[in-house]
């Protein structure tokens, strides 16, 4: 009796005890740190420096920042230019092999999968290269196509530079993104599609009535992630516009300045304002969180309808 | 798998538009494979589809720098962090898939919200702190902070719960088995399919990861290889096909890793996750 009463309290810690070096290591290197930013964001802690409480002051300098509103805007029109592509390639892949009709669907997984496997310094080096403005793949071959006469100076324009970026996340992202897809469509029962099929649906038909539908959960999951990704772009930029020579730092005028390079600037390039670096990481932070509460909503009211 | 002779004119239209979408996915990985064969100046020439001839140079530049001792520093921190990761994410899974225990739906609920926060937003008091735990310009925040990863933890629950047997467990119970016990003996082997797919997860992010090893790390015999590379181009000179070189063959383990798992991994993946 004495024994059962003791295993039975041994099982009542148990959980505590194995969720706590998670929550341990959790708590104190990331919890922490969020928190300890808040505070640091009220202060003008720099480098070596001694840190003094001075208010909301940093956060009235981040919002007259003019390079806080270029990361800003980056990030919507990253949001723009990429997560519908990467979405639509991702669902069309996933829909194809899983139809039955495609042979080799292992193999077509694994070289889908290649660019999320391949890191991101030699993707933006890569990549650096095959758009170079004078002799790079993509010019070559834009030219002799006859699609473009003009040399596009891929990385040196605002504009490209924007495309550049967006191709690269695209393409390192859009095998995983369809894996997701790929789990989200093996879940659908089968009967649904068997039943359909009695009723004499079409193809387009069961997946605009089915499989998006029932796709619904997995979507919100890679809409939501790949929204928050777009304001941690960093590494592929960073090599594109910093790696070879060049430092141009946020990229051509800004155009490839993302939240997490605008911190990484102001704290860890030149200036090191760890105080006013906290304050863009809040104010970013709040940013995302209301896009990411407005999209849900919107997100989740189409399933109401 | 249906045979080629059986296919439809949809399929065969299928099968094309895939084969276009494969070549654009492979063809700058494919570049990677062949830049590395070539002197630097020449990458700028012309569309290169064959390999050159200046493989042995781009490895003599390679070596000159501390190529190996990056790659050591990042298979120590590969190893380590996946090994520890899988380990905590498991216990944690397993506490979420298999117990009853108060504040346990708060505490899932606080996991899975995390996995919506990056850890960017707290890096600059991440780097305060590990300057006061001197841990700023060691291996260590690259080892020990990401083995909390709530993705793994949400993962693992899905997979305990789903596999492991209650009788299993009750039967161990009877026979004295203490529940730390009852982990290591019984919980571990019926986790083992998750452990490759989540190890592969770990050592992936962990081999690739950039961003934190360029702010905590300074001295160059600790680099990783993303950041060795990096180095490479202010080193001496902006030597591209030497550094890719170098990227190439730090993308073979996880390719060969990756090339070996798949399988696991995608079945993994589509066992449990994401679902939820």
């Amino acid at each position: 009796m004495n024994s059962l009463t003791k295993a039975r309290k041994a099982q009542r810690w148990a959980p505590y005890f194995f969720v706590s070096p998670f929550f341990l290591i959790f708590g104190l290197f990331s919890l922490f740190p969020i928190l300890f930013t808040l505070y640091i964001s009220l202060t003008d802690w720099s480098l070596n420096g001694a840190s003094n409480f001075i208010g909301f002051g940093n956060y009235a300098e981040v919002l007259q920042d003019s390079r806080f509103y270029d990361a800003l805007l980056n990030t919507v029109i990253f949001m723009i230019m990429i997560i519908p592509p990467q979405i639509i390639i991702a669902l069309f892949i996933s829909v194809l092999l899983t139809s039955g009709k495609v042979p080799f669907v292992g193999a077509f997984r694994l070289i889908n999968f290649l660019p999320y496997i391949t890191t991101s310094v030699a993707v933006g080096l890569i990549f650096g290269i095959l758009f170079d403005w004078n002799f790079g793949t993509v010019n070559t071959l834009l030219q002799n196509l006859g699609v473009s006469q003009e040399k596009i100076n891929w990385l040196g324009q605002p504009g490209p530079a924007r495309i550049v970026v967006s191709l690269v996340t695209v393409w390192k992202y859009f095998g995983y993104t369809a894996v997701m897809f790929l789990v989200g469509i093996t879940g659908i029962s089968r009967q649904l599609y068997e039943a359909s099929d009695l009723d004499g649906a079409t193809k387009i038909q069961q997946f605009r009535y089915i499989t998006l539908p029932m796709l619904r959960p997995v979507m919100l999951f890679v809409v939501m992630t790949t929204m928050i990704g777009c304001f941690q772009i960093f590494d592929e930029p960073y090599m594109l516009f910093t790696g070879m020579g060049s430092s141009l730092i946020g990229g051509p005028e800004g155009s490839a300045l993302t939240g997490t390079w605008l911190i990484y600037d102001n704290v860890f390039g030149s200036l090191s304002r760890f105080g006013y670096g906290s304050a863009i990481a809040y104010v970013l932070f709040l940013f995302i969180c209301m896009v990411s509460f407005v999209t849900f909503r919107m997100m989740n009211k189409g399933e109401e309808e | 798998m249906r045979s080629i002779r059986r296919m439809t004119p949809g399929s065969w239209i299928g099968l094309l538009v895939m084969l276009v979408i494969s070549i654009m996915a492979f063809y700058p990985f494919y570049s990677m494979l062949i830049m590395s064969t070539y002197q630097s100046n020449d990458l700028y020439t012309s569309i290169k589809l064959l390999p050159g001839n200046y493989l042995g140079e781009n490895f003599k530049t390679l070596f000159s720098i501390d190529f190996l001792a990056y790659y050591k520093n990042s298979i120590i921190v590969a190893i380590s962090t996946t090994v520890l990761g899988v380990l905590v994410s498991a216990a944690a899974g397993f506490a979420f898939g298999k117990y009853k225990f108060r504040f346990k739906n708060v505490l899932f609920v606080s996991v899975l919200l995390t996995m919506m926060i990056p850890m960017q937003f707290g890096i600059v008091a991440f780097v305060i702190e590990m300057r006061w735990f001197g841990w700023l310009d060691t291996l260590l925040p690259l080892i020990i902070p990401p083995a909390a990863n709530a993705f793994g933890v949400f993962w693992m629950t899905q997979f305990a719960r789903s596999t492991i047997p209650d009788e299993v467990m009750e039967s161990a119970r009877i026979d004295g088995c203490g529940e730390t016990s009852i982990f290591f003996k019984i919980v571990l082997p019926f986790l083992r399919p998750a452990f490759i797919t989540l190890g592969l997860l770990f050592f992936l992010w962990s081999w690739n990861s950039f961003f934190v090893p360029l702010i905590v790390l300074s001295t160059d015999s600790l680099y990783t290889i993303p950041l060795g590379i990096r180095g490479l181009a202010g080193q001496f000179r902006a030597d591209s096909a030497a550094q890719i070189l170098g990227l190439t063959i730090g993308t073979i383990p996880v390719l060969v890793f990756f090339a070996i798992f798949s399988k696991n991994l995608i079945e993994g993946l589509a066992s449990s996750a994401v679902k939820g």
